[in-house]
């Protein structure tokens, strides 16, 4: 993980609505995070997350096509054990539970501000560094600063 | 009650205690026991309660006198125990009239009382032993003649005694029945005039041998004549009866009518003379065989018989036997051959073939002449035809056979009886029934076959009244104790003149399996029926009510009402509220016969607690063979609140869609004030740039407020017709970018396409940039062209549409795709990513883009 400090945290947007992932991609970009391609759908997600290894990965839960926001999540945490930050137009009760089992940084419902998404990110770092002790100083600074 | 207290006891009468004393102490003294009482009512209490052997009474009594108790006691209902009378002195004229009331002995208080005392009660006591034992012989030999008087009154055989003299002194009823005299008639006369003349004396011998001792009995047949002239053959079995010294007291004899035996075997005798006549007159031939020549000569009856004429006869013994079938050749020579033999008379029965083909069975009988050294010289008989015997006699084995093969072949165990059940004969198949061989059965009482609780059929009367006239149903036991049921029938016949039972047994174990196992499978279908919370009713052909589960009772109203056999016409004057609907269904059921077939349909039932009820009934009739009206089943489901629900479900259904229509309106009302705001905004600003922006973001949420218009306009609120759209949009922008249809000419060529709400808006986003560049860019300078739009479908579902304008076109070199500006991102990003669209742009003349999706990525949402 040390090796997230040295650069910025890498995302992936998850969004089968074109031109709101266009504005969330300008948006994350203008604050210094680094943006993975886009995905407009659960299979492109983990396949791009496969090939990119993304930090955090910003997930719709209702998607358009085969599989939906929280299948292609659990497939992406099996295999990258990427960070997940859902969006969602609305909370289900039945997904509700569902969510928490991947543990995700939080679930921000649309529209989502860009605030949210990066205090929820910067949380999440710091909460990291906390819980690893044997994490150089040097390290623990940067964190604190970025 | 007195009897049974009978002691050895004797009870002493005596007012004074010191004489009791002494009488008890010397009564002891010869070991008899008393008891002793002071007083007559004392003595009638003990009397009353005890049976003493003796009675010693004394006379003079406080209380009463001799005589009066002796009376008192003689009217109790022990009557007066024997009893000795003790007097004082001087006395003695009343001891006589005791001793007349029955007293046995007397006894005077004088000085040898005491001393007589012992003897006399003793004397008394032997006397009374010897007479009770003479009671009981005469009653033991009182019950023996009255068992016998019985047999003897209701014996089918006359009895009668006959004393030394032949004068007949006891004869019963039956006797006098076959002598047809009366009983009165009877007793007194001689024996010997009741005999046929023919015979008065042909017994004599035996019977003077029996009245002389030398022999016991006689068995013989006795032709006896009646009172009226008439006769009949009797069987007279004799005895003598004697007294103790062997002296003859008197004859015992017993008759039975034999008249039908004899008559039938005189009837034998004629016939059999008769049958000799006839064949003798008709064709009794005559053979003779010279056996050491072989010479065979046959007199003209012969010939006769075989059908052969006496120049076609060779005369020798095979010459008869050429003549004898085939298959008693053999036979018929062993015979021939051992009667010369002299193992055997010649006496037999073979076929022979006349030359007619004609078979003929004959009878032969012969002798054989033999020499000084017993060789067999010659041999003569007669031949005669027995055919029409033989045919008779096979015909009556062949009946029989056919009667015993029935007899045993049935599957029903038969069973003869007499009338008092007591099996005679029993089948193959009762032994099989039973478990018991016929050995076993013989003589068995049939009362053994019948199960505990199970009544004995016997015939009231021999006549076979009383008989069951129809088979019944009772239980049986198998030898091994197993209880079967059975229906059995019987019937009294007359076999012989004797009157047997004939019972018919069949097991009907496996019947009554089967009618158990229906009536269970019944009342399990009944519990299922009656459990349903359905109408279920059974009518018949004619619409008669047969069964109705318990629902339908309770629901029209007719529970504990006699419905079976009634058609719901006449069940309405039993529910009066349900009158019309029983009159409908009547009508319903009608129209199901027509039908011919399953129908269904919903009928209201009214309630009188309630609002109606809606019930889906099913009627189904059913036809026999011949196509006539069998039965009706009619099967009724309470749909009340599955309507119900369906009512309320298509009532909020219409209330969504009013609020979805109102939903899609109001979104298109904001958007429209979104592009006023936008209007507004542009109309205000100085700067051209930003004015064109803001003109350009009008048009994109416009082109979206156009989707939601046509949605709420749309009849099923998820789908817009692809075709308005594109044309509602071009005129909109048309008029938007202020062109004048003489200058660009719009040309649309589209097919109705339906596309669901969620490819809708961003296909309506592309169509936009599309339509708007080509009208900014594609004319400048008021240049003349047109643009044509062309939308189709595929028969695979692919959706193609064509936006392509003459105009100016992109300088060469620059690719129009990879142009930086929102406009051709939504056009390449919205249209290729989020359709999944091919997208083609052709630049040669003009430009032309191509776009082809399928509409599958969304599902429909409603």
């Amino acid at each position: 993980m040390s090796e997230a400090m040295d650069r910025p945290a890498k995302i992936l947007i998850v969004e089968d609505e074109f031109l709101i992932s266009l504005d969330l991609r300008m948006q994350l970009s203008k604050m210094g995070y680094q943006v993975c391609t886009l995905a407009g759908s659960g299979e492109e997600a983990v396949q791009i997350a496969a090939q990119e290894t993304p930090d955090v990965v910003l997930m719709d839960l209702h998607l358009a096509g085969e599989i939906d926001g929280l299948v292609a999540s659990r497939q992406i945490v099996a295999q990258t054990g990427a960070a997940i930050l859902f969006m969602t137009g609305y909370i289900g009760e039945d997904t509700g539970r569902d969510i928490e089992t991947l543990q995700p940084l939080a679930c921000l419902v649309k529209p989502i501000r860009i605030r949210e998404v990066h205090e929820a990110i910067s949380a999440w770092l710091e909460q990291k560094v906390a819980i690893k002790p044997d994490r150089s100083l040097d390290a623990l600074n940067e964190s604190a600063t970025s | 009650m007195v009897q049974e207290l009978e002691t050895n006891t004797i009870l002493l009468i005596e007012d004074d205690p010191g004489t009791a004393l002494l009488v008890q102490e010397k009564l002891e003294e010869v070991g008899c026991h008393s008891a002793c009482v002071t007083t007559g009512k004392a003595a009638m209490g003990w009397l009353a309660q005890n049976r003493p052997r003796l009675v010693l009474l004394d006379y003079s009594l406080p209380d009463v006198s001799g005589i009066e108790l002796v009376e008192k006691l003689a009217a109790a209902p022990g009557g007066m125990p024997p009893f000795i009378v003790t007097t004082g002195m001087g006395d003695e004229r009343v001891a006589v009239a005791m001793m007349k009331r029955g007293a046995r002995d007397y006894l005077v208080k004088d000085a040898s009382f005491l001393d007589s005392l012992p003897r006399v009660v003793e004397q008394a006591l032997k006397q009374i032993a010897v007479e009770r034992r003479l009671a009981e012989m005469e009653q033991a030999l009182r019950d023996r003649e009255n068992r016998l008087r019985t047999i003897f009154e209701t014996s089918h055989a006359g009895i009668i005694l006959v004393n030394p003299q032949g004068v007949i002194t006891y004869a019963n009823q039956r006797m006098a029945d076959l002598f047809g005299c009366s009983l009165g008639e009877l007793i007194g006369s001689t024996y010997p005039e009741h005999v046929h003349p023919d015979q008065r004396y042909a017994g004599d011998q035996k019977m003077r041998q029996l009245i002389a001792g030398e022999i016991d009995a006689v068995a013989l047949e006795r032709h006896y004549i009646r009172k009226d002239g008439s006769d009949f053959w009797g069987f007279l079995s004799g005895r003598r009866q004697e007294d103790e010294a062997g002296n003859l007291v008197s004859l015992v004899g017993v008759i039975s009518d034999i008249t039908e035996r004899k008559l039938m075997e005189a009837e034998r005798i004629t016939l059999l003379e008769r049958l000799n006549l006839a064949t003798r007159a008709a064709g009794l031939g005559i053979w003779d065989w010279d056996v050491q020549r072989n010479e065979l000569v046959w007199d003209d009856q012969m010939y006769e018989l075989y059908g052969v004429r006496r120049e076609d006869f060779p005369g020798a013994y095979e010459s008869w036997l050429a003549r004898v079938h085939p298959d008693d050749r053999a036979a018929g020579e062993e015979v021939s051959l051992q009667a010369r033999r002299g193992e055997t008379e010649y006496d037999t029965e073979f076929r022979i073939i006349r030359p007619d083909g004609a078979v003929r069975v004959i009878k032969a009988y012969g002798k054989v002449t033999r020499g000084e050294s017993g060789n067999p010289l010659r041999m003569t008989g007669v031949n005669y035809d027995i055919t029409e015997w033989k045919h008779a006699e096979q015909v009556l084995r062949e009946s029989e056979a056919r009667y015993r093969a029935i007899f045993e072949g049935v599957q029903d165990a038969i069973f003869v009886e007499t009338p008092a059940g007591k099996i005679l004969d029993a089948n193959q198949r009762a032994c099989e029934m039973y478990g018991y061989s016929r050995e076993q059965f013989l003589g068995m009482p049939v009362a053994r076959l019948v199960a505990p609780g199970s009544s004995l059929v016997l015939p009231r009367s021999l006549s076979g009244a009383g008989m069951l006239e129809h088979p019944i149903e009772t239980a049986n036991l198998r030898a091994n104790g197993e209880r079967f049921p059975v229906e059995l029938s019987c019937s009294v016949q007359n076999v012989d003149g004797e009157p047997v039972m004939l019972v018919v047994v069949r097991d009907i174990t496996e019947r009554k399996r089967a009618e158990e196992a229906l009536r269970e499978s019944e009342a399990r279908l009944r519990t299922l029926i009656n459990a349903m919370p359905d109408i279920v009713c059974f009518k018949d052909g004619r619409g008669r009510w047969l069964e109705a589960n318990e629902f339908d009772l309770k629901l029209f109203q007719l529970t504990g009402v006699d419905y079976r056999g009634k058609k719901d016409s006449e069940l309405a004057d039993f529910s009066q509220f349900y009158r019309d609907a029983f009159l409908t269904c009547e009508e319903t059921d009608e129209r199901a016969w027509q039908a011919g077939g399953a129908s269904r349909g919903e009928e209201t039932i009214p309630r009188q607690d309630g609002p109606p009820l809606v019930f889906d009934v099913i009627k189904v009739p059913t036809f026999t063979l011949g196509n006539q009206r069998q039965g009706l089943v009619v099967v009724g489901r309470d749909i009340t609140d599955l309507k119900r629900a369906e009512q309320d479900l298509r009532t909020a259904l219409v209330e969504k869609e009013v609020l979805l229509r109102e939903l899609y309106h109001r979104t298109k009302n904001n958007m429209q004030v979104i592009s006023a705001l936008l209007n507004l905004e542009a109309a205000r600003d100085e700067n051209q740039a930003l004015r064109k922006t803001l003109l350009d973001m009008d048009n994109r949420i416009r082109s979206m407020a156009l989707v939601h218009q046509k949605l709420y306009q749309s009849q099923n609120l998820s789908s817009i017709d692809l075709k308005d759209y594109l044309s509602d949009l071009a005129n909109l922008l048309l008029a938007t970018y202020q062109v004048d249809p003489g200058r660009i000419t719009l040309r649309l060529e589209a097919e109705s396409v339906p596309v669901l709400i969620d490819s809708a808006v961003p296909c309506g986003l592309v169509i936009n940039e599309i339509l708007s560049n080509a009208l900014k860019y594609a004319f400048p300078g008021g240049r003349e062209g047109e643009i044509k739009i062309r939308l189709s479908r595929s028969a695979q579902g692919m959706i193609r549409l064509e936006i392509a304008d003459n105009g100016v076109g992109v300088p060469p070199g620059v690719d129009i795709r990879h142009k930086d500006t929102l406009g051709v991102q939504i056009i390449t990003g919205v249209a290729g990513r989020q359709l999944g669209a091919k997208v083609e742009v052709d630049t040669s003349h003009g430009v032309a883009w191509c776009i082809q999706f399928e509409d599958n990525r969304y599902r429909p949402r409603v």
